[in-house]
């Protein structure tokens, strides 16, 4: 991973802890499959679409097994939103939260 | 002992497809809701002519009366589109869940396949990127007209709208059993005209109810109890997406508040959610005093996640006398017996014990909560291990007879000749007659239950196939409820004689490997000495048996991985033990 894409895994974990509770560890190349209940997985991703602000469709979704592919999908997904400029790509960019490259 | 239900009132209609019809004036509609709370509304007008439109855009496609159409989509617009656009075509919808999205593609891939092959159906309705998905499942079930777009089915302007007939199928849904031998479970348009006639006889809607739900579209208590309950009323039906939820279960009540809501239905663990999640920043200004009536069915009903719920949101106006326990099954449609709002939920405390050894209900430890009584129409009978009716305030096997039963599993004699007998549908699930009210107290099938949803234990016990270290087929998968608070998965599993690893390496290799290809976590994982587990003579495992030897303490496992004394004394008094007796 790139710093940037490991800063952006860092922040999914945050927001795995602290929104939705999850405490198992999650190592970058584990299969995200493997560690999180299907409820867990499947509250992960529409948090992690919620706080970056991108969707994460199922194509794409279909080949991320773990928190570094999830990370790299994400930052992939943000240039793609601002290469669209914001607000006419993908819906939301650059509102409240801000597409701005996740962690923070 | 047998209980029945007040008369089953007289349909409004004698087909869905007659109901979608009495609604085509109608202003009140659908709103889906996203994570954002921005809503998109769809009149049951809209609705009904979207349908037309895509009942002729499916017949032009080749779909005839009496085909099955499966439809992966979403709790969205467009799944309205196609559900009662194949109704209106006189075909027959089987609503199949959406892939979760991170991971276990190959798993949901191959259930998904299964599940195409034994509905028998003729085409896939999906939308955009699942529709590309599912290329691999259109290879594996080849069903005939391929995969569909069901964003353009509304598109076109010819309209079709099928007479059909109250004994044609309108339903083939797959809510109950395994995802590796799936059971379609068939239902007619009569049974689903009745079955929602029932169910607004006993919610009474007026003109100021609405209904709001997060529960998936492809289960029996969103779909029936839902949607066609919303339509036959007609009246507004709120909708969001059941990963939504998940993801923030504060959305659920917030909708509820925002739109006067005033019944919801849903498991005991989405209320138990709701209590642990619900942050009380995001419930500013939301009142709850609307809501008059809340289900609580799907799976065993928890007593202390229902006072929790009362106890924590009646600040907000929550009711205590909303909440209602329900019992049913997607075998019977839906719903079997109904709480009636008069009196608060009952319960008896029993002796789990003496009730598993003898089957009588003696005064114990273990509350129970009364599921209320036969809904009109239905009968409900409990028969002892001889088949023969059992007397009040004894345990037995729980038979439903009623109208809106299912004509069947589709394209299995088979099975639906060991289910449905003489009228008679065979629940699998225990339970007993106390002063008029039934109780359910465990299960003779083996299934388990977790969070709402039903796993064949061979699902677990099939993950374990390539886990270094064990005897390949000896292990057994159960459902537990160790604290009142819902079943979780426990896994009995023999190691292989000259096993390498250690046994928390072995436990951590069982943990991951069935979390990832069932997306169940396990709650316990039992390592045993080879030959520790009880097999018939043919030498299959005795599952209810195992369970039953594991919570006496007499299986004489080497060592629990995780070590849970305490648990397994409160255990004892669990759902898995009265299940047991009847392995």
């Amino acid at each position: 991973m790139t710093p940037r894409e490991a800063g952006i895994a860092a922040e999914i974990l945050r927001v795995a802890r602290t929104e939705l509770q999850l405490e198992a560890r999650i190592d970058e190349d584990e299969e995200l499959a493997s560690r999180l209940d299907s409820l867990a997985l499947l509250s992960l991703v529409v948090a992690v679409e919620d706080r970056f602000r991108v969707i994460l469709d199922d194509e794409d979704a279909a080949g991320t097994r773990t928190l570094s592919d999830l990370a790299r999908l994400v930052a992939r997904k943000l240039d793609e939103t601002a290469r669209q400029g914001a607000g006419s790509g993908a819906e939301d960019a650059g509102s409240a939260h801000g597409a701005d490259g996740g962690a923070p | 002992m047998r209980l029945s239900g007040p008369p089953a009132p007289r349909p409004r209609a004698p087909t869905v497809n007659a109901l979608l019809e009495r609604a085509s004036d109608a202003r009140s509609g659908v709103t889906f809701v996203d994570l954002r709370e921005r809503e998109t509304f769809v009149s049951w007008a809209e609705v009904c002519r979207r349908a037309r439109r895509a009942a002729a855009s499916l017949a032009a496609a080749g779909i005839r009366p009496g085909d099955r159409v499966a439809i992966v989509l979403r709790t969205e617009p467009a799944f309205l589109d196609a559900f009662f656009g194949v109704l209106l075509a006189g075909a027959v919808p089987a609503p199949l869940y959406p892939p979760v999205r991170l991971g276990r593609m190959d798993e949901y891939l191959a259930a998904t396949a299964r599940m195409v092959t034994v509905s028998g159906a003729r085409a896939i309705l999906a939308g955009g990127a699942v529709r590309r998905l599912l290329g691999g499942v259109v290879a594996r079930s080849r069903p005939p007209l391929g995969r569909r777009a069901a964003e353009e089915l509304a598109r076109g302007r010819d309209e079709l709208a099928r007479d059909v007939g109250r004994d044609e199928l309108a339903l083939v849904q797959f809510s109950s059993g395994s995802t590796v031998d799936p059971k379609p479970v068939a239902l007619t348009h009569g049974a689903l005209a009745d079955h929602v006639e029932t169910l607004l006889a006993l919610l009474r809607p007026g003109d100021s109810d609405a209904l709001v739900s997060w529960l998936p579209l492809y289960h029996d208590m969103g779909l029936i109890g839902g949607l066609l309950g919303a339509l036959a009323y007609p009246g507004p039906a709120v909708l969001i997406p059941p990963e939504h939820f998940l993801a923030r279960p504060a959305l659920w009540l917030r909708a509820m508040s925002r739109h006067r809501g005033t019944i919801a239905a849903a498991p005991s663990f989405a209320y138990a959610y709701c209590v642990q999640r619900v942050r009380d920043s995001d419930l500013d200004g939301v009142d709850l005093s609307s809501w008059r009536v809340a289900l609580d069915g799907a799976e065993p009903v928890s007593l202390p996640v229902l006072r929790e719920f009362q106890r924590r949101f009646a600040s907000h106006g929550f009711r205590p006398d909303a909440m209602r326990p329900v019992y049913g099954l997607s075998e019977a449609a839906l719903a079997v017996t109904f709480c009636d709002g008069a009196a608060e939920a009952k319960s008896v405390r029993v002796d789990p014990v003496a009730l598993a050894a003898t089957g009588e209900i003696r005064e114990g430890p273990r509350e129970v909560a009364s599921v209320g009584r036969p809904i009109p129409g239905v009968q409900v009978e409990i028969r002892d291990a001889h088949g023969r009716p059992a007397g009040a305030d004894r345990l037995g096997r729980i038979w439903v007879a009623g109208p809106s039963l299912m004509s069947g599993y589709l394209g299995q004699a088979e099975a639906t000749a060991k289910t449905l007998a003489g009228g008679w549908l065979d629940t699998g699930d225990l339970g007993f007659v106390h002063d008029g009210q039934l109780y359910v107290h465990g299960r003779a099938k083996d299934v388990v239950v977790v969070r709402g949803a039903n796993h064949a234990p061979d699902e677990f016990e099939g993950a374990l196939a390539g886990v270094a270290g064990l005897r390949p087929g000896c292990a057994v998968a159960g459902g537990l409820d160790v604290d009142g608070r819902g079943e979780e998965l426990v896994l009995l599993v023999e190691r292989a004689r000259t096993a390498a690893g250690s046994e928390p390496e072995i436990a951590a290799a069982i943990r991951q490997a069935v979390t990832e290809r069932t997306g169940v976590a396990p709650r316990e994982v039992v390592l045993l000495a080879p030959g520790s587990l009880p097999r018939t003579s043919s030498g299959k495992m005795r599952r209810a048996e195992a369970l039953r030897r594991w919570l006496a303490g007499t299986l004489l496992p080497p060592r629990p991985v995780t070590p849970l004394a305490l648990a397994r004394e409160v255990a004892r008094s669990a759902l898995g033990y009265a299940r047991a007796r009847r392995g």
